[in-house]
């Protein structure tokens, strides 16, 4: 597991294409298309990595009750989401910050992390929202694939210096987001 | 695991169009922009190797906040915020990093964060710059910054050499290559700006 997750993050990163949200997946029906959304709007995958990096290093308690509260808030998220849109940098930020926060390594208080969890959890279900519930619930679904599986890898880290690693992705993430969140500023 | 990487290399390779003003691609063009300027890679290579002199916690903290930094630089990059003499301020970077392992510095944390930090800024600036012209903006960033990171890993990488007094000689006798490197660009910077 440990060996695959370089060479799982480096094709990530390759087959990843710019941001089409809302693009549909010929064939695929609401379900896959919403499954595959997280993963093919870079600011969502990137803070939802993040989020996933950041919970993982957190003590258990702390992650229990952040992971119940991002399931919870990313249902009220696209629930909501049909009634409003958010201005587009706001998931830009959202990977940025929860980048940086991952960067730091901070072992948060559970009410810390269960704030930020829910707070990024309602804000990518409210930009993904699709009026389709299956599709809502394809999107649930992928981001929650993500941010588990993420939790899953930082989990079985032991060694000191991995454990620096996912600090330095979190950096990496960090620096792409505020990159992408400038040029989305500019256009 | 080799080939492995091989295969993922060649299944997802798109075409390296790179250099400013043209319609450059995603993650393959960012990922080799540091790789394809010798600037870039002796400062990031010192970047890791100055982190193998300082130890703990600078050798792990550097190459987060390098890449923070860096994308502070991309952003001005690119929102288009002149910077002067870029070309000149990474070509310094190698000469001051190369310095630093060259004389196996020890400054505190602050002073070499500061220093690592600032001329991140100029690296960010060279990449960021040429962002807004790719196909695949999000793709380009994210393989400029793992290119960065892999530079900076390769240089704490050949700087566990430092564990042996003849390893900390070859780690210094790079770190004076580096810095010999960075006179030679910075002249040609400087030339550049002068002509």
């Amino acid at each position: 597991m440990r060996r695959a997750f370089p060479l799982a993050v480096f094709l990530f990163l390759s087959a990843s294409v710019s941001a089409d949200a809302h693009e549909a997946i010929n064939g695929g029906g609401p379900f896959i298309n919403g499954l595959f959304h997280p993963f093919i709007v870079p600011a969502h995958v990137l803070a939802l990595i993040a989020l996933g990096l950041w919970l993982g290093r957190q003590d258990n308690g702390a992650l229990r009750r952040s992971v119940i509260a991002f399931a919870v808030a990313l249902i009220v998220g696209l629930v909501a989401g049909p009634f409003g849109t958010l201005p587009a940098f706001v998931p830009d930020v959202l990977a940025l910050c929860i980048g940086a926060l991952a960067a730091t390594g901070w072992r948060a208080p559970a009410s810390i992390t269960v704030i930020v969890a829910l707070g990024i959890a309602v804000l990518i279900g409210f930009d993904s929202a699709s009026e389709d519930p299956l599709m809502s619930l394809g999107i649930w679904a992928g981001a929650h694939l993500i941010v588990l599986n993420v939790i899953n890898i930082v989990l079985r880290l032991k060694a000191a210096w991995l454990i620096v690693g996912v600090r330095v992705i979190g950096a990496w993430i960090a620096a792409i987001a505020l990159m992408l969140l400038a040029l989305g500023l500019k256009s | 695991m080799r080939a492995a990487l091989a295969l993922a290399f060649s299944i997802f390779s798109t075409p390296a169009l790179a250099h400013t003003g043209e319609d450059i691609s995603g993650f393959t063009s960012g990922f080799f922009h540091p790789l394809f300027g010798w600037d870039h890679i002796a400062a990031m290579f010192a970047v890791g190797l100055w982190g193998a002199f300082l130890g703990r916690p600078a050798i792990y903290l550097l190459p987060i906040i390098f890449p923070l930094v860096m994308a502070i630089g991309g952003a001005l990059g690119i929102a288009g915020i002149h910077l002067p003499a870029v070309e000149a301020g990474i070509a310094a970077s190698a000469l001051v990093l190369g310095v630093c392992v060259m004389m196996a510095a020890q400054p505190p944390l602050w002073i070499a964060a500061i220093a690592v930090g600032f001329f991140a800024i100029f690296h960010g600036h060279a990449h960021g710059t040429e962002l807004p012209h790719a196909a695949n903006p999000f793709g380009y960033a994210a393989g400029f910054v793992v290119a960065t990171g892999l530079l900076h890993l390769s240089g704490i990488a050949f700087g566990t050499l430092t564990r042996n007094a003849a390893g900390r000689v070859i780690v210094r006798g790079a770190g004076a290559i580096i810095a010999l490197a960075g006179i030679v660009l910075l002249a040609g910077s400087l030339a550049e700006i002068g002509g």
